[in-house]
């Protein structure tokens, strides 16, 4: 009784030699669905998509493509467009005819294909540079040749291999705009290989985090960032702290610092090291001492503006370095100065490595 | 090394590397296995097997004709290097140095001799260097001398046809291991206080070594190798290796003692390959 | 040092490399019986009297027919080894490249010889046949080093994008490779095709009256008499090598602006 899946993927595994790459990967996603592999470069991501592109052979595991299995099938026949990084285009065939190279390779002539080229073209606003060749084009231009061509045979899958990576930051930004909406509205289904994790949260339905090989957590980008489900998620998504010490029984962390208290649901019944995490966000600067339930004292050791927000670095006494988000219009506190910092109990995730004796 | 599934399977490779491996071994090893056996007197046929004897090896080692020939071919292809070298290495330092576009030309005009063949070279020479040909015309025609010099056959007349042809292959790594070095090196040994001889000598020399020895085993190679060159300019009693080794087909129908001769150049090119290769290693130069 | 001295050198050691070919081209025009200079005047005795020796047609027939069949069998061999050696691997840079590059090791004098015994030993008579494998295998490093070196340069993810467009891998070799690596590849069948086309100490011990070769007449002409028709017959080899060059160039040009 399996639900209609475009793409699933069953505890696929890849190993080269006795190095495992890729340990269990599991995910399925539903049409139209956009996906973000993110994850530091060696995490697997990479190796994944080319385990669903065909152009790596699983070790173990299976591939479904529309509930169909295709991990013993060449890439030409799994119905996937893929838009590789630096692009890939075809240096000899002009834009036309690179976008048209799908269709020819399913038997089409020249002539037929030219209607279906054109439409493709213009989705993504290339129509009239159909009889240019790769090298004339700009870095964005072959980057939405690229697309056309991987849209052009109407395929279940898209992948996306780090498609951006070689633009500027403006341009980048304007087509990943661009990009998500035409997927949207084609209503494609969409896997996204990425190391940036801006690109992954601000495109993606969910994101699914690798590190060594696993998925350590998929889920939206909301639930990524304000609920990280481990330390290593937590450390890569976003800026913030992070105290180590042990979680007790009585609903303490301890830590050189102090005590402060676990937000409610982390107490343990027995007592166990632990990481204790707090978003920039989420700590605040007081004046008043006894305003928030867990409170510091630190030194102010920098402060950097990035025009809509500024981020106000301090080190506590034992040298743990805090990051706190304030307004754009604060004033800039003299480095060295002394700040009082304080946070809600709530605000803090936790994550227990280990039981203690 | 990856596999994937875009990647050749083991029998795909085979199937791809068969064909040009087939040509190689019947058209390359299989014949050279024969040169071997027949250099030690047996004569491979179907059936047939003679005995394998040294005395063709013993005849070279022990006959000064032979040894002179050898001689001599190593002593040309040191002559020709070390010239080559010399004549070329200016040329290649421009080529890199430059920004002319004529470059590009020259390059095609140091390959010609290649291009257009041993006869072409060959025959060229000989009318500039005959006796009834450019040089002498030159000469008895401002009066500087009333007979004609002979300067047609002979070792003279081998080098500068041999300089011609190897230049290419001596100022491409030149020019290719100039092009490595950072101008500014030169720039600042000159700030320091070199002057430009010094500079050359402490700089771009050293720094060049490399593309100088690749030159230099190309082009001793070559020289061992030459044939119609040496055979049509240097004359009678001009012998080199491959002459000796044509002399023992066509004029004393000695095959095995040919094939001897071909093994023992064959020796000789292996020798300075390695000495070459040991030579850089120790130098540090790869 | 100074540029400009170097650019007077190297103009000066050009002239003198390019003046023994111009020399052949004036003495081809001799009509006189016997090489001589200054030349006893100009007319194209020579180049027609050429066409009407037997064995020069026969040679000149022959020199086609060997480079042709020699350098394109090289292409279709040393072509699909490359696609392989390209995949990189210790076994295929360290054993299998240098193995077909090893012929280039050997002087060619001494592989005649070795091909001469050889056809010999396996008692075959020599013919186009065996002259054609000879030069074959001299082609091979000459085409396979060129490929090699383009398809090292090529982006991997070209042909991976060939086939997930639907290509299946033959497909994906004659769309997106073959294009690729066209213009080195017929740089090095052509350049093939010379060396053919002039070789003399391969050929020498394997031709007969029957498949003698052009530069081995001309080679035996050299010899033998030294009259002006051997540089007329040089000038003709160099012009035809000239047309098949720049003809290659044409073709091998890639139409990209």
């Amino acid at each position: 009784m399996s639900e209609h899946f475009d793409l699933e993927l069953r505890s696929v595994e890849k190993r080269f030699g006795d190095q495992a790459v890729v340990r269990g990967v599991s995910f399925a996603l539903e049409k139209g669905e956009f996906l973000s592999l993110l994850g530091p470069s060696g995490c697997g991501k990479t190796t994944t998509l080319s385990m669903i592109a065909g152009f790596e052979a699983p070790s173990g595991g299976e591939i479904l493509i529309r509930d169909r299995r295709i991990d013993a099938l060449p890439p030409e026949k799994r119905d996937i467009g893929m838009v590789f990084q630096n692009y890939a285009l075809f240096p000899h065939l002009t834009v036309a005819d690179n976008i048209g190279f799908g269709l020819r390779m399913r038997g089409m002539r020249k002539a037929e294909a030219r209607t279906e080229v054109e439409s493709s073209a213009r989705l993504v606003k290339v129509d009239h540079l159909l009889d240019r060749y790769p090298r004339q084009l700009s870095g964005g231009q072959q980057q939405r040749v690229a697309l056309a061509r991987a849209l052009v045979t109407k395929p279940a899958l898209v992948l996306l291999d780090e498609p951006f990576g070689a633009l500027d930051r403006l341009l980048r930004e304007e087509l990943q705009i661009e990009i998500r909406s035409l997927l949207r509205r084609l209503n494609i289904t969409t896997v996204f290989v990425t190391h940036d994790q801006d690109e992954a949260l601000s495109m993606s339905d969910r994101v699914a985090v690798m590190f060594d090989g696993r998925i350590e957590q998929i889920s939206t980008p909301q639930q990524l960032y304000s609920v990280p489900a481990t330390r290593n998620v937590a450390g890569f998504i976003g800026k913030g702290t992070f105290l180590h010490g042990t979680v007790t029984a009585n609903g303490l962390f301890e830590s050189r610092l102090g005590s402060f208290r676990l937000p409610g649901g982390a107490a343990s019944p027995k007592s166990a090291i632990g990481d204790y995490f707090l978003r920039p966000e989420s700590v605040f600067v007081t004046e008043r001492i006894g305003q928030y339930p867990n409170e510091i004292n630190a030194d102010v050791a920098a402060m950097t503006f990035l025009g809509d927000r500024q981020t106000l670095i301090a080190d506590a006494t034992d040298g743990t370095r805090f990051f706190v988000q304030v307004r754009h219009d604060s004033p800039a506190l003299p480095i060295g100065s002394k700040v009082h910092l304080g946070w809600a109990s709530e605000s803090a995730t936790v994550y227990q490595s280990a039981a203690t004796a | 090394m990856t596999r994937s599934s875009t990647d050749l399977g083991q029998l795909a490779r085979i199937v791809l590397l068969l064909p040009a491996t087939i040509i190689v071994v019947v058209g390359y090893v299989l014949p050279s296995l024969v040169l071997a056996a027949l250099s030690f007197g047996i004569v491979p046929g179907v059936w047939v097997f003679s005995e394998a004897t040294t005395s063709h090896y013993m005849r070279l080692l022990g006959d000064i004709y032979y040894l002179r020939v050898v001689g001599y071919t190593l002593f040309l292809g040191i002559v020709v290097s070390v010239l080559t070298a010399v004549l070329a290495f200016p040329v290649g330092y421009y080529l890199a140095r430059s920004r002319s576009r004529l470059t590009s030309l020259y390059a095609v005009l140091t390959f010609t001799p290649l291009a257009v063949g041993m006869n072409m070279v060959t025959l060229g020479w000989m009318i500039i260097l005959g006796k009834t040909g450019f040089i002498n015309a030159l000469l008895l025609q401002t009066g500087a001398i009333n007979d004609p010099l002979q300067l047609l056959y002979g070792w003279g007349a081998v080098i500068v046809a041999m300089v011609h042809v190897v230049f290419t292959f001596m100022v491409l790594p030149i020019e290719a291991v100039v092009r490595q070095i950072d101008p500014s090196l030169e720039k600042a040994a000159r700030i320091l206080g070199a002057g430009p001889i010094r500079t050359f000598i402490e700089v771009v020399l050293p720094l060049s070594l490399p593309g100088i020895a690749a030159g230099f085993l190309i082009v001793f190679l070559q020289v061992c190798g030459a044939f119609v060159l040496p055979l049509l300019l240097g004359g009678q009693g001009f012998t080199l290796m491959p002459i000796a080794i044509w002399e023992q087909i066509t004029v004393s129908f000695d095959r095995s003692f040919a094939a001897t001769l071909s093994v023992a150049l064959i020796l000789i090119s292996i020798v300075v390959m390695l000495l070459q290769m040991r030579i850089m290693r120790e130098k540090s130069l790869v | 040092m100074s540029l400009r001295y170097l650019s007077i050198y190297s103009a000066i050691l050009g002239i003198v490399f390019v003046f023994p070919l111009l020399i052949v081209v004036a003495v081809s025009l001799d009509p006189g019986d016997y090489i001589r200079f200054p030349v006893s005047g100009y007319s194209p005795r020579w180049y027609i009297e050429m066409w009407s020796n037997q064995t020069i047609l026969l040679a000149l027939k022959n020199s086609l027919i060997v480079g042709v069949t020699s350098s394109l069998i090289g292409a279709l061999v040393a072509v699909p080894a490359a696609l392989v050696i390209a995949r990189g691997g210790r076994f295929l840079e360290g054993v299998v490249y240098p193995f077909f590059l090893s012929s280039f090791t050997i002087p060619w004098l001494v592989y005649g010889l070795a091909l001469l015994f050889f056809w010999g030993a396996a008692g075959l008579d020599l013919s186009l046949t065996t002259l054609i494998v000879g030069h074959t295998v001299i082609a091979i490093p000459y085409i396979l080093r060129v490929t090699l070196a383009v398809l090292r340069g090529m982006p991997p993810n070209l042909v991976r994008a060939a086939r997930i467009c639907g290509a299946s891998p033959l497909q994906a070799f004659f769309s997106v490779t073959l294009p690729y690596i066209r213009s080195g590849l017929v740089a090095g069948v052509s350049f093939a095709f010379v060396v053919s086309f002039t070789n003399i100490p391969v050929s020498l011990f394997i031709t007969t009256a029957d498949n003698i070769t052009l530069p081995i007449a001309i080679f035996n002409y050299m010899v033998n008499n030294f009259e002006p028709m051997v540089a007329a017959i040089s000038v003709v080899q160099v012009a035809m090598i000239g047309i098949i060059l720049l003809t290659a160039r044409k073709v091998g040009r890639v139409e990209r602006s």
